[in-house]
């Protein structure tokens, strides 16, 4: 089975500056992997260049043997940081608009996630809160069965409480060949979720190694590792 | 995919549009109740005056409206925040640029449509009518051509320029988005800057090609040496000018089509 991610020799340059120098890197599936890094170090670049966002300067990425393009994106669900969702649209259009536009997407999920959560789907997204509207967000992109998520910073802006939800939510809905990829800081608030860690720096990949070895081998959590590798 | 971009594109502006339009129809009939019984010999000069100054106001302020919208619109959805989902839909860069560009020429069709009208309610009253014949004669004599060929131009040139306007404004926002910073002041700059060497280019080109008036008069094809003696000749001109424009503005929407898509193809890089 192709890799869902492979990156060759993958750089991405911003003047003169290289956000990607290099990298190579290949993501199996079934597996929930922490994009892990210091600010800058390159995780949203990697990400955007998965999801068609950017271009590659040199170098090459393939999602499951294709280049970023239609195809790819019918397999990818992505959740950015931002929230890209326009204030002025209710809930329920939201769940049109995704219906209409990704055939793996399910309504009932969708709506069952909401009601657990009562958010009401008749509510616009400007009279929610900002917490609220993540969840519906993060709701949006798990009611896809899609053969990638991308998580960039999911539990970021929401309540420690939510987080929970949100991260059991993230566990329940997606099938066993499928990958998660999460970019994030709270490491310690998702460390237990995790199957691998790529820690990465400077635009390019300094550790791709499974949680498991980190404990037995290492005997330290990801978030101890973490502070070790890129100490100030 | 298109059917379905086209869809959320107009359902994001209607909002805006339909009302915004009704009043354009509500000017338009209200100018045309005032005249039809003649209540300007009924009310004051001063709020006459005032009245007819809304309807010109409404007529010149919603195509400003309208564009605004649709370049906010264009924005918004491709270039800022919105972008991390547009973008990642699975449909390609050019079925997005095409329903923009669809959406946007029917809601500029819809203000055409609406200005047209609200022309046309106040000058169809009996009174203006029952001159009419006299009116289309003068400006049969005016132009040197009928006013139907005259009226049919314009149009033509309006639905034309629906077209290569909208493109025009997508390529000047995507190109505002290759500056890292102050994108929409970019767009705002490259839009004037561009319009200003186009519009050089194209007085260049219309000297060149004969239809500006020298001392010596017409130098090349602009119109028949018969009028070369006679004296100027304006239908001619208007017709040729018109159409050598309207081939300006063809090149001009392609060009700006091309570079947009290659923008969007090539050079996103969303904030």
């Amino acid at each position: 089975m192709k890799p869902i991610i492979e990156c060759r020799s993958l750089s991405k340059k911003y003047g003169e500056f290289y956000a990607l120098n290099n990298l190579t890197l290949s993501l199996g599936r079934g597996e929930i992997v922490g994009l892990l890094g210091p600010n800058g170090s390159g995780k949203s670049t990697l990400i955007k260049l998965v999801n068609g966002l950017l271009t590659p300067t040199l170098g090459d990425i393939l999602i499951d043997g294709m280049r970023p393009g239609v195809e790819s994106k019918k397999i990818v669900s992505y959740l950015p940081e931002r929230t890209y969702l326009s204030g002025h649209r209710k809930v329920k259009d939201l769940i049109e608009y995704f219906d209409d536009f990704y055939d793996n997407f399910s309504k009932e999920r969708a709506y069952d996630m909401l009601s657990h959560l009562e958010i009401n789907p008749g509510a616009r997204l400007k009279t929610l809160s900002k917490g609220t509207c993540e969840k519906v967000q993060l709701i949006l992109v798990m009611s896809r069965e899609a053969d990638l998520y991308i998580l960039d910073e999911p539990i970021g802006g929401v309540d420690p409480a939510a987080r929970d939800y949100i991260l059991n939510t993230i566990l329940t809905n997606y099938n066993e060949n499928a990958t998660i990829l999460i970019s994030t800081h709270l490491i310690h608030d998702i460390e237990n979720v995790l199957d691998r860690v790529i820690f990465i720096r400077n635009g390019q990949v300094v550790m791709n190694t499974s949680v498991d070895d980190i404990r037995m081998e290492q005997g330290k959590s990801v978030d101890t590792l973490f502070r070790e590798v890129f100490r100030c | 995919m298109l059917g379905k971009l086209i869809k959320h594109d107009l359902k994001a502006l209607y909002r805006l549009m339909i009302p915004l339009h009704l009043l354009v129809l509500l000017a338009g009939l209200g100018v045309r109740f005032i005249l039809n019984i003649r209540l300007y010999d009924k009310i004051p000069n001063a709020m006459f005056g005032l009245l007819i100054a809304g309807y010109i106001l409404i007529m010149t302020i919603v195509p400003f409206v309208t564009v605004f919208a649709l370049c906010w619109r264009f924005y918004k959805n491709l270039f800022t925040d919105e972008g991390y989902l547009t973008l990642t839909l699975p449909v390609t860069p050019n079925q997005h640029l095409l329903s923009k560009l669809i959406s946007g020429i029917i809601w500029m069709l819809f203000d055409y449509a609406a200005l047209i009208l609200c022309i046309v309610l106040p000058v169809t009253i009996p009174d203006i009518l029952a001159q009419s014949d006299q009116i289309l004669a003068e400006m049969d004599e005016v132009l040197e051509m009928s006013s139907v060929t005259f009226f049919t131009l314009m149009f033509v040139i309006g639905l034309v320029s629906c077209v290569v306007n909208t493109l025009f404004y997508y390529v000047c926002i995507a190109i505002g988005q290759l500056f890292s910073k102050h994108r929409v002041i970019a767009a705002v700059i490259m839009y004037f800057a561009i319009s200003t060497v186009l519009s050089t280019l194209n007085s260049a080109a219309l000297l060149i090609a004969g239809f500006f008036p020298s001392a010596g008069g017409f130098p090349f094809f602009a119109i028949g040496s018969e009028n070369l003696n006679t004296g100027y000749a304006a239908a001619p001109i208007i017709i040729k000018s018109c159409w050598f424009g309207i081939i300006c503005m063809v090149i001009q929407g392609i060009a700006s089509y091309a570079g947009t898509l290659y923008i969007m193809k090539k050079k996103i890089n969303l904030e």
